[in-house]
């Protein structure tokens, strides 16, 4: 009896903690079976962005609100000066936005953004840096509105960037066709972790 | 109680806290200690594959306070702290630098001599981590204080007076914000183990 109490406790005192279930909750390929993402030896990615409005500011915050959810150091970002040599190129297309703190109400739907990645002939490496446009529509709605939208829209066209290159069926994830949220939520989080435990098939581009 | 009986209960209190404290100063030998100590596997985690979080073996150096022996026990203070780097290893068999990892501990310990210049010791005390960064496992800061329990033998060759070779082993259970936070609900036990020489300053000066 007590030699079994004995193993009882000793198995319960050395035997591993339960290994969280991680099942990528969305595609993350181009659609075709292709993957994309940053390798170990590309980190930190440069970012360059936009010098008017707030830019800096929205991509420094999304960029530190994806590398958060990343445990074991698979990807990291730092935000450069100078676009020559910059892995990701974030501008605005059209308007800017004044430099204002973003609203914190319901989401309204003021501004849009595009990654494009330009492969090379091969398809098999990004061709050029990775092109990150947010375009904000103006309009009738308030600064901090139109800020928030691009605060929004920053942090999903990064999570593009990044190699989530399909959007979430889920509408309240950040990778959402049309995000209502600023931050990754669990569902990004565990499909970018699988992502970077995901052997990519293509290639980053040039430096 | 009147109020003579309670000054007479706080000057026999003062006298038996600061008597044998004010005996003792003089008599506490202080040691330092140099080595090297490796620590098992902070994180498991399977992320399409199976990868660990693991800091290397690195140097450890401590400081301590030891008691008077009396009937062959003595009472210890000791503050450690070793430095490794933090890397993870993938199951593909590639390892990735995540940069460096401080521990500090202070603990205090049961030692009983076996024998001239062998003895053994049980600790108690706790741990906290000093990450180089704040991110991935400690991005939510590193302020936990692991409770840590440890035995170690050290023996003294005869002709080395005052130096001494320690062996410790200690363990402590490790969980963070940030790994509760990705699912993590269970803490890991993590073993370590030291060699180290230990020198009494007392012989030293």
């Amino acid at each position: 009896m007590k030699r079994t109490l004995l193993s009882l406790a000793l198995a319960a005192a050395c035997a591993d903690p339960t290994i969280p279930d991680r099942q990528a909750a969305y595609a993350f390929d181009d659609g075709f079976g292709a993957v994309f993402r940053w390798p170990g030896n590309r980190l930190p990615v440069r970012f360059y962005a936009d010098e008017r409005g707030p830019m800096r500011t929205l991509v420094a915050q999304g960029l530190a609100a994806w590398e958060a959810q990343f445990l074991y150091g698979e990807m990291s970002g730092v935000l450069v000066t100078d676009s020559t040599g910059a892995d990701v190129i974030v501008r605005w297309a059209g308007t800017v936005p004044p430099d204002v703190p973003p609203d914190t109400g319901p989401p309204a739907f003021t501004c849009s953004g595009v990654t494009q990645i330009v492969l090379d002939g091969a398809g098999m490496a990004v061709a050029e840096p990775l092109r990150v446009t947010v375009n904000d529509l103006g309009g009738p709605a308030a600064p901090p509105q139109r800020v928030a939208c691009s605060a929004r829209v920053v942090t999903h066209e990064l999570g593009h960037s990044l190699g989530l290159l399909q959007h979430s069926g889920q509408a309240t994830d950040l990778m959402a066709s049309q995000p209502l949220v600023s931050r990754p939520t669990t569902r990004d989080r565990v499909t970018a972790e699988v992502l970077y435990h995901t052997t990519p098939t293509i290639g980053p581009p040039p430096r | 109680m009147s109020r003579g009986k309670n000054l007479r209960a706080v000057g026999i209190a003062v006298a038996l806290t600061c008597g044998p404290l004010l005996t003792l100063a003089a008599q506490v030998a202080v040691h330092l200690s140099a080595g090297a100590r490796y620590s098992a596997t902070l994180v498991h985690d399977s992320i399409v594959t199976p990868l660990d979080l693991r800091p290397g073996v690195g140097p450890a150096l401590g400081v301590g306070v030891a008691l008077p022996a009396h009937r062959g026990w003595s009472g210890e203070a000791l503050l450690e702290v070793s430095w490794s780097g933090l890397r993870r290893h993938d199951g593909t068999g590639q390892s990735e630098d995540l940069g460096g990892l401080g521990a500090l501990s202070l603990s205090v310990a049961l030692r009983r001599a076996l024998a001239p210049g062998l003895g053994v010791r049980a600790t108690v005390g706790g741990l906290r981590y000093l990450p180089a960064r704040l991110s991935g496992v400690f991005r939510d800061g590193a302020r936990d204080v692991f409770p840590l329990i440890g035995v170690g033998v050290d023996y003294a060759p005869g002709r080395a007076r005052g130096v001494s070779v320690e062996a410790r082993a200690d363990a402590h259970r490790f969980l963070t914000r940030a790994l509760r936070d990705a699912g993590f609900t269970e803490h890991r036990l993590v073993p370590r183990v030291s060699l180290a020489v230990r020198a009494d300053l007392a012989a030293l000066w």
